[in-house]
């Protein structure tokens, strides 16, 4: 019975070491292989494998702890094959039995710390370790486009044909753009967000439909058949799952599409949100315009090439460009290369790495704590152990059992730790949808639970052991003679405590220092001047099919009769629509020409974000007015063509200028000139860290004969006076009036869209908030811990000082003194130290200096007082010492 | 044996099943018959942690048995009942019949 046919050989190993040599063990496996063997023949092969490795694991596991369980009953001796680690946890086990609190103040102090860094690290983990989800993913690069001071996601198709044809340091390259589309029929079609790709698209990401097949190159040509990918989510929500959705017709923006495939669940790009994706069909024999930048390009590294290598490609494709178009770019253009995880996590890594830091801060504070516990207790114990040591057992031999002692409560730290990170990570995902990007694979998993008894276990023996050397360092002899058995702690322990305590101040003093700088620069943040009022405003976005309402004039004349039917609603005060809602979409960014600076390259040209609203959407969303006036109904297509620019695009063009009765007109030729007719507010648009957009406005009535087109999709603005959520439900029944089947989005109140935009930020705070409030109440415990101590060691001498006559309130002042020196000390240190590495939370910060003093005071301050509260106890204590007990006591 | 010791549960089970095995008692064997007489799945473990808590109390003496085939030309551990094992079998067995005196109704069905 060799090889194949025989029991598995990890369960023959695991009892070989669990069991003792001799007739038991030999008796135990010949039983198992008869059982085996008569297993074999009754049933099948693996059949009486997986028997035989059950029964196997249920004998160790009764063994051991049968075993376990007799060691600690017997002495060290008795058995010469229990080893010695296994009696010393036994006796571990035991002595922290007889002092129960101590082992659990400890393991939870220690498990908290733990916990909550173990919870954190599943976030970096997740977000900044762990490749992205494709095969080879290091290998993924995003092109960006870079002219005229400004960097951008966008190219044009010209450009990509470019990459396709000149960049041999890819692979492939793939183009594509966001999109969306209504699903189905019927009243209210569902409003899904997808992509338009290339065919290269998958060859890109390296993932493959995991039903079906992904599109030919044939089929994404122009006038190619409508297909479509499906997502995972969209086939099982929307098709319930079912395979023989594949190769069926489905309406996509009321077009039948044939379904190629089902993208695998994890494949989710370019967002978290894309649930279709559809042919680009570039038209590579005749592509848009060069200075038309809308396609994101996303690349894969041939083999053995880094993004060095690529970049010099691009820099000299660049240099190439500018030459042979020179009205198109300016001498700046440049193309550049990222990796694929910076793009997607670049912006989180110094706010994650922050919250690490200052998480890993909370853990050293814990451990102190829990080494101070250790420490108190090692001094208690000296006794014991100078006794044990004279009685001859070795100083290795008492030193192995503090060990095992560490490792005890070590152990029970991880358990609470590993129960607190998961709690924690249900917790994070809860708070954070919105703050960070790959937040859905965020999770407690081996890596996390490898860290967490990793940290358990080193914290534990560390902060475990450097307190029991300290108690053995000490002379027996010396112990026994001055019957200082316990209780009092010798001099050099006390100031190795005090130091403790001086290193959790400091580390909590620059925790609250960052809790500073970021509250700082939140309010800061919330205090923007955002450029329009969101208060009392809801909004709507829309998404008609071409087909069921067509751009320019009736899209023109559909959102007149809409917000007519909106207005006379109960409640509204004003109603407006806009193609972008600020600080909730994007913008398209259009070169402009200004009459009297004309220029002849695009890539000179300035550039407008570009807003088509209708006349009451500056009232409706509460843009402030400058100069001049806003659009009228009167501004009709027929009408004189008008323009409104923002305050900073009037700035740009005409400096110390009147702006009004100014010209401007779309970069191309032909176009015909807008007058200006009123300056409003600049409005933050791009994030309120981002700088105001320079926009230009035009009325959607007009926007078809001066800017292209007028937009069948916007969003609709709806302002009251009262609560802006009770009009959610009216304003979406007065759409399904006027347009019955048009998709709509959710409805949001703008104060959210707002508070959104200050997501990533919030969360910080809060959770660097959290961590500074556990780090400073764990250094008031650990303030209190060692004044305590300090008190009741020093009680006789205190009882003789009051016995001789000294003042009460000396004796508390006295006491006070050392807590607020411990404070001086401790807050300065982590002052220095917190003001040296702030400069670090620059890019974290918003309209306050690193070294903002308000921050530091603030910081020191709540030490300081934290520090003398938890004096002020052990103060009163001493000063209520009665004289006479306090010199009996030992 | 210290008289306030009782037998456990399964100590007495295995007790028997190793009495009713006669010569032919071994771990195995003991697994088997308490599988088919007490109609229940008894834990390989439990068994011999059992086994060994019984010998350590003087109740079973084991030896080595002869090697025989299909256990790979291992040994079985031969269990036998001391009388120590026997007397304390009898005393439960008396004082279950004492505590039983009165409560024929129950288990007379």
């Amino acid at each position: 019975m060799t090889g194949r046919d025989a029991p598995p050989r990890w369960a023959r190993l695991l009892l070989r070491l669990i069991l003792p040599e001799g007739l038991t063990r030999d008796s135990v496996l010949g039983d198992l292989d008869e059982d085996f063997d008569g297993h074999r023949r009754r049933t099948s092969l693996p059949a009486a494998r997986w028997r035989y490795g059950r029964q196997a694991l249920a004998v160790a596991l009764r063994y051991g702890l049968f075993r376990l369980a007799s060691s600690a009953r017997r002495q060290p001796g008795d058995d010469p094959m229990i080893p010695s680690l296994v009696h010393d946890l036994g006796q571990a086990f035991r002595s922290l039995l007889r002092a129960p609190g101590f082992a659990l103040l400890a393991a939870l102090t220690l498990g908290a710390g733990v916990g909550a860094t173990s919870a954190i690290f599943s976030v970096v983990d997740a977000v900044l370790l762990r490749p992205l989800p494709y095969p080879d993913a290091d290998a993924l690069v995003v092109l960006r486009y870079a002219d005229d001071g400004r960097e951008m996601d966008n190219h044009s198709e010209p450009e990509y044909l470019d990459y396709e044809r000149d960049l041999a340091t890819l692979s492939h390259v793939a183009g594509y753009q966001g999109a969306s589309a209504g699903l189905g029929s019927g009243d209210e079609p569902r409003r899904i967000t997808g992509a338009q790709v290339t065919a290269s698209f998958f060859d890109v990401l390296g993932v493959e439909p995991e039903r079906g097949r992904a599109f030919s190159a044939e089929e994404d040509l122009p006038g190619g058949p409508p297909v479509v990918l499906l997502s995972h989510g969209l086939w099982t929500e929307a098709f319930g799952g079912d395979p023989s959705v594949v190769g069926t017709t489905i309406l996509l923006n009321d077009e039948p599409h044939t379904v190629l495939g089902v993208m695998p669940r994890s494949f989710a790009f370019p967002g978290d949100d894309t649930r279709y994706w559809v042919p680009l069909a570039l038209d590579r024999a005749d592509p848009w315009d060069r200075n038309n930048h809308y396609l994101s390009v996303v690349g894969r590294l041939a083999a053995g090439v880094g993004i060095d290598a690529l970049q010099g490609e691009l820099d000299a494709l660049s240099a190439r460009s500018g030459q042979r178009w020179p009205d198109m770019y300016s001498e700046q253009l440049s193309f550049k290369a990222y990796t694929l995880r910076d793009r997607v996590v670049g912006d989180v890594r110094p706010a994650l790495l922050l919250l690490f830091a200052a998480v890993v801060g909370v853990l050293l504070i814990a451990s102190v704590n829990a080494a101070a516990l250790f420490l108190a207790r090692g001094e208690q114990r000296r006794g014991e152990m100078a006794v044990r040591t004279a009685m001859g057992a070795g100083r290795g031999r008492v030193a192995a059992q503090l060990v095992a002692e560490s490792l005890m409560v070590a152990a029970l730290a991880a358990a609470a730790g590993v129960a607190l990170a998961y709690a924690g990570v249900a917790g994070l995902r809860s708070l954070a949808p919105d703050a960070l990007p790959r937040v859905d694979e965020v999770a407690v998993n081996g890596r996390v639970l490898a860290f967490g008894v990793a940290v358990s276990l080193l914290t534990g023996l560390v902060f475990g052991l450097a307190p029991a050397f300290q108690a053995l360092r000490s002379d027996v002899r010396d112990v026994l003679a001055t019957g200082a058995w316990g209780g009092i702690g010798s001099r050099r322990a006390g100031r190795f405590r005090r130091g403790l305590v001086v290193v959790q101040l400091a580390l909590a003093t620059m925790l609250a220092l960052g809790a500073g700088l970021l509250t700082r620069s939140f309010q800061a943040l919330r205090h923007v001047e955002l450029g329009f009022d969101p208060h009392g405003v809801v909004t709507v976005p829309l998404y008609p099919t071409p087909a069921a309402v067509p751009q320019d004039a009736p899209a023109v004349d559909f959102y007149q009769r809409l917000e007519a039917r909106v207005a006379a609603l109960p409640g509204v005060e004003t109603v407006g629509t806009g193609l972008r809602l600020p600080l909730a979409t994007g913008h398209d960014g259009y070169s402009i020409q200004v009459e009297g600076k004309e220029v002849d390259n695009v890539g000179d040209a300035r550039v407008a974000a570009m807003q088509y609203v209708t006349p009451g959407f500056f009232q409706a969303l509460g843009i402030g007015l400058r100069m001049g006036r806003t659009f009228t109904s009167a501004d009709r297509v027929d009408a004189p063509l008008v323009a409104v620019v923002s305050q900073n695009m009037a700035d740009l063009l005409w400096p110390g200028e009147d702006p009004l009765g100014k010209r401007l007109r779309m970069f191309p030729d032909g176009n015909p000139w807008m007058e200006v007719v009123g300056v409003v507010a600049d409005v933050k648009h791009n994030g309120i860290r981002a700088d105001a957009s320079t926009k230009l406005y035009v009325p959607h009535a007009q926007g078809y004969r001066s800017a292209y087109y007028s937009p069948n999709r916007g969003f609709l603005v709806v302002r009251t006076a009262g609560d802006p959520t009770v009009l959610a439900a009216p304003v979406r029944a007065a759409v399904r009036e006027v347009g019955p089947g048009i998709p709509l989005g959710a409805v949001r109140a703008m104060d959210d869209v707002v508070s959104a935009a200050l997501a990533r930020e919030r969360f910080t705070l809060l959770l660097l908030g959290a961590f500074t409030l556990v780090a400073v109440l764990l250094a008031a415990v650990g303030v209190y811990g060692v004044i305590a101590r300090a008190v009741a060691s020093r009680t006789r001498e205190i009882g003789l000082r009051m016995a001789v006559g000294a003042d009460r309130r000396a004796i508390a002042g006295a006491v006070m003194r050392e807590g607020l020196t411990l404070a001086a000390v401790g807050c300065t240190v982590g002052l220095v130290g917190g003001l040296a590495l702030s400069h670090l939370l620059r890019s974290l910060l918003f309209g306050v200096s690193p070294a903002d003093p308000v921050s530091s005071v603030a910081a020191v301050a709540v030490l300081a007082l934290v520090a003398i509260a938890a004096s002020v106890v052990p103060a009163a204590w001493a000063s209520r010492l009665d004289p006479v007990r306090a010199l009996r006591s030992e | 044996m210290s008289p306030r010791e009782f037998l456990g549960e399964l100590e007495e089970m295995v007790l028997l099943a190793t009495l009713r095995l006669k010569d032919e008692a071994y771990g195995a064997g003991i697994l088997r018959e308490l599988d088919e007489e007490a109609g229940r799945e008894v834990s390989r473990g439990a068994v011999y942690v059992t086994l060994d808590r019984l010998e350590a109390k003087g109740m079973v003496e084991t030896r080595a048995g002869a090697p025989s085939g299909g256990r790979g030309g291992r040994a079985r551990r031969m269990v036998r009942v001391t009388e120590e094992g026997l007397h304390a079998l009898r005393r439960a067995h008396q004082v279950r019949g004492r505590l039983k005196d009165g409560l024929e109704e129950v288990f007379e069905s």
